[in-house]
């Protein structure tokens, strides 16, 4: 019984000896300490005009809350007092720019907190396979970090610090989440173009000046490539169809009265219904939808109810009038199903949506008929009756 | 391995005594005692050569007959022993050697008195402070049973106060501890056995059950291996505790330890056995079951609602204590990106100057903490509040001003540490203290991984713990859906009509006690 006591007291010795030497040995095993690597925000990629492919990121330099831009600007990007540093460089695939940039750059470039990527133009319509395999392939990456697609090129777009703000991500970011009308993911488009309609949409952001940056409608992708660029009208009603509004503003004039009422859409609904009647395939679009009236320049009280179906009319007349115009523009220009129709059809339908999956956005996408049906209910006219501010 | 060696054959030899030679300690007397005072007298200053603190005093019954009583100065109580013993004696009118039995039995005011036939028993009298009284021509002595000890009087406990509730605490002394559990269940079924322990120091050791309730195999076994215990002596519940638990190696009590009467006595009513030592405060119950460890006894007196929510409190802050700073090197150090993305880059900030990389960083603060913690602890409660101002002022600020560490790791370690203060026991609190590196360590060398493994190992031996047979995980796992309502809350008083399992009594109280306007009173 001694004996084996014994081996187990070497046993416990040995294997405490082991546990010791743990914290030692594994020394550089997967550890990234925070003050080695370099915290890239935002990438962005471009095409060149010799054809290669230019990668662009944006390295957030952490400054310690309250002490202001007191370390940053040391960076070569951005206005005075930013805390970001914009680095670029060059090569035939991403992989190999990225390699290129790590070569100029001390720290480790690590992208766990990429939080947007930039699309240039040259590349959209090159096509953007190259750069989502990229993401996709690469555990680094966020899946959810945000797409954009600019006229531009990115490293012009993250140069441009809107004062208050350290870095342009920072306004590009906010900016998505106060609309999410265009929270675009990686995720997503990789799921849309895979998807059963082979189409996307990425936001367009554009460089307005030196400190602004705004949003610039929509690039619509068929399949990888870049087909067409709505603009913001048409951006709107898309997102009307999708499903993802949010709110708007929307002015109207009744027939035989004189000024505007403006009216906040807070709340739409879309359903897609699609028919197949022999050969003839149509979709229905019924649109529902809730205002607020925000501001009236008429004469007319609001705690009528006839007047305030009055407005309604006139407003469903401008919302499906803009919806048409978004519809017909992706229907017939960039012949791209962005608007969900596949994925509907595919639901109903789906023994003949295997027939005519193949040719989807080319034959039976274009030469689809559209229904469009707009039901606005106007939900809160206001907490005055007649307008303010005008003699009785 | 030569070191090792060395090491097993020191060892060897250590053990190679087999019946190691612990000398007698008068187990041998069992020799009854003479009739003749003189040589009974001798028997006894023999025994207790060189006891400065033994007094013999002679004296005469009646002015004739011998007698001699042996006491222990300061152990004794004297006066006592003048009015009720002394004086009677030395006034008796006694002439014949066969009237002395009598006379104790009927004249002699003493209520504790008890003959005595054999020297050994006189000798245990005597060092437990009782008077013993020999008289010639009798062939026995009386013990007299007037032990006065110095003992502290009942104040609260201070490691585990309360707002509401009892403030009395156990003392040292094993009798004013059974007697303040006799007060508290003042039933006939209530039983404490004695037995002593410490070939020594002959420790008082007192097992305490409810009959009825207790369960019996637990008490058996309770019984069973405090008779196996062969100890030169019992300083404190401790030496105990360290000899009949299931699982020395583990860092978990396994039995539980309170000074609060109160406690030991909910203990005994649902079933469970009660150890008392001598010369300990703390009162040993079991067996213990883990969420036992994260109960205060305050809960169970004020509002039913309040005692719940503090309790998932406790749960979280103990959870809090464990893994906190573990969990914040791992997510700093491996796994950055799982941090918000404005969190990080505050955190890098505050680290952007820091040497020291964070695994070592959150070691060296831990460390810091627990010295802090412990200096306090020993220090002369004067000197506390200049240990606790150097404390928050080198640890805290300057510590991040040089630069040394950063500032999240000085709030980890200070929430690590708040937290681990709430824990009502202080032995679960140990063991928090002690499994925070382990944990730390894996954490900083492995990440999440070493993290989640450490706490699936900790899971693994918690389930496999045992406390005298009963699981120690018991309400959670083997889940018993019954007694979850005093794990994972705490039930109103009117709900709790059963006990736990443990215990062959099923019911507590009569069921439907939901009080309420129609419950007695209007009707």
């Amino acid at each position: 019984m001694r004996p084996e006591r014994l081996k187990g007291a070497g046993k416990r010795a040995l294997c405490l000896l082991l546990m010791a030497s743990l914290p030692i040995l594994p020394g550089c095993w997967d550890r990234k300490e925070l003050n080695e690597i370099a915290l890239i925000r935002a990438v962005g990629i471009d095409r060149t005009e010799d054809g290669q492919i230019e990668v662009t990121i944006l390295q957030a330099i952490p400054v310690r809350a309250g002490t202001g831009g007191e370390g940053g600007g040391g960076g070569g990007g951005g206005g005075g007092g930013s805390q970001q540093m914009v680095l670029s460089a060059r090569g035939i695939t991403i992989p190999e720019a990225k390699a290129k940039l790590q070569e100029k750059m001390g720290r480790r470039i690590f992208t766990g907190h990429q939080e947007l990527v930039v699309l240039g133009k040259r590349l959209a319509k090159t096509g953007i396979r190259e750069a989502l395999d990229f993401f996709a392939r690469f555990p680094g990456f966020r899946k959810d970090a945000f797409l954009f697609v600019t006229e531009s090129s990115p490293k012009e777009i993250f140069e441009t610090v809107a004062p208050g703000e350290p870095t342009a991500t920072e306004t590009l970011y906010k900016m998505v989440k106060l609309e999410r009308a265009v929270d675009i993911t990686i995720m997503r488009v990789l799921q849309e173009v895979s998807g059963d309609a082979e189409a996307a949409v990425i936001p367009v952001v554009m460089k307005v000046n030196d400190t602004t940056l705004a949003l610039d409608g929509a690039a619509v992708f068929r399949g990888d490539k870049m087909v067409d660029h709505l603009d913001r009208k048409a951006a709107e009603g898309l997102l009307w169809i999708r499903n993802e509004f949010i709110s708007r503003i929307i002015n109207t004039r009744l027939p035989g009265e004189r000024g505007y009422v403006s009216l906040e859409v807070t709340r739409s609904e879309t359903e897609l219904i699609p028919k197949i009647e022999g050969k003839k395939r149509r979709i229905l679009l019924k649109v529902t939808a809730e205002d607020d009236v925000h501001f009236n320049g008429t004469r007319l009280s609001l705690y009528n109810p006839s007047v305030v179906d009055r407005i309604a009319r006139p407003m469903e007349r401008i919302l499906r009038d803009r919806i048409r115009r978004t519809v017909k523009k992706v229907q017939k220009k960039s012949r791209a199903d962005v608007l969900g129709f596949a994925r509907a059809f595919h639901r109903e339908y789906p023994e003949e949506w295997a027939k005519m999956k193949d040719h989807w956005n080319e034959q039976v996408f274009p030469r689809l008929d559209v229904d469009i049906q707009v039901r606005v209910h106007i939900r809160r006219p206001g907490v005055t009756d007649r307008p303010a501010g005008l003699p009785e | 391995m030569s070191r090792f060696r060395g090491f097993r054959k020191r060892r060897k030899r250590k053990n190679s005594g087999n019946d190691p030679d612990i000398p007698s300690t008068g187990e041998d007397l069992q020799v009854t005692l003479h009739p003749e005072l003189e040589k009974n007298r001798r028997v006894m200053k023999d025994m207790f050569e060189r006891c400065c603190d033994v007094t013999f005093r002679p004296f005469r019954i009646g002015k004739k007959i011998e007698a001699e009583i042996v006491y222990i100065d300061n152990m004794a109580d004297i006066e006592e022993l003048n009015d009720h013993a002394l004086a009677p004696l030395m006034k008796a009118s006694l002439t014949h050697p066969e009237e002395i039995e009598r006379f104790l039995r009927e004249e002699l005011p003493v209520v504790s008195a008890k003959p005595v036939q054999t020297f050994d028993e006189c000798v245990k009298q005597v060092v437990a402070g009782d008077p013993v009284l020999f008289i010639d021509g009798w062939d026995r002595a009386l013990n007299l049973g007037l032990r006065k000890w110095e003992k502290r009087g009942v104040t609260e406990p201070e490691s585990e106060p309360v707002i509401r509730g009892s403030k009395e605490g156990f003392i040292e002394s094993a009798l004013s501890n059974t007697s303040l559990l006799r007060r508290r269940i003042q039933s006939p079924q209530f039983k404490m056995e004695e037995m002593r322990l410490g070939r020594y120091t002959q420790t008082r050791v007192i097992v305490a059950y409810i009959e009825g309730v207790v369960n019996e195999g637990v008490l058996d076994e309770v019984k069973r291996r405090l008779e196996r215990i062969d100890i030169d002596g019992v300083l404190e519940s401790g030496y105990i505790e360290e000899l009949i638990e299931d699982n020395p190696y583990s860092p978990f009590p396994q039995i539980n330890v309170t000074e609060r009467v109160d406690t030991v006595a909910a203990d005994l009513l649902s079933g469970r056995v009660a150890i008392i030592t001598d010369g300990s405060p703390g009162v040993m119950t079991m067996p213990l079951n883990f969420p036992t460890l994260l109960q205060a006894a305050e809960d169970y007196y004020v509002r039913f609602t309040y005692a719940t929510a503090v309790r998932w409190l406790r749960y979280l802050l103990f959870f809090f204590s464990l893994t906190a700073p573990s969990f914040y090197v791992a997510t700093i150090t491996f796994h950055p990106e799982a941090v918000p993305t404005e969190q990080l880059f505050n955190f890098a900030a505050a680290r952007e100057k820091i040497p020291l990389p964070t695994f070592i960083e959150a070691l060296l603060m831990e460390i810091a903490f627990e010295a802090l913690r412990e200096a306090g602890l020993r220090l002369p409660k004067i000197v506390g509040p200049a240990v606790s101002i150097v404390g928050a002022l080198i640890i805290g600020e300057a510590a991040v001003t040089a630069g040394l560490v950063s500032a999240p790791v000085v709030i980890v370690v200070a929430i690590t540490g708040i937290a681990s203060f709430s824990i009502p026991r202080y032995a679960l609190g140990f063991t928090m203290r002690v499994l925070r590196f382990p944990l730390l360590i894996l954490s900083g060398s492995f990440g999440m991984v070493g993290f989640s493994l450490g706490l699936i190992a900790l899971v693994v031996h918690l389930a496999t713990l045992r406390s005298f047979g009963a699981p120690y995980l018991a309400p959670l796992a083997p889940f018993r859906s019954q007694e979850l309502k005093d794990a994972l809350w705490r039930s109103p008083r009117w709900k709790m009509d059963q006990r736990p399992r443990l215990s062959p009594n099923e019911y507590r109280q009569s069921p439907d006690q939901k009080p309420g306007p129609e419950q007695g009173g209007e009707r």
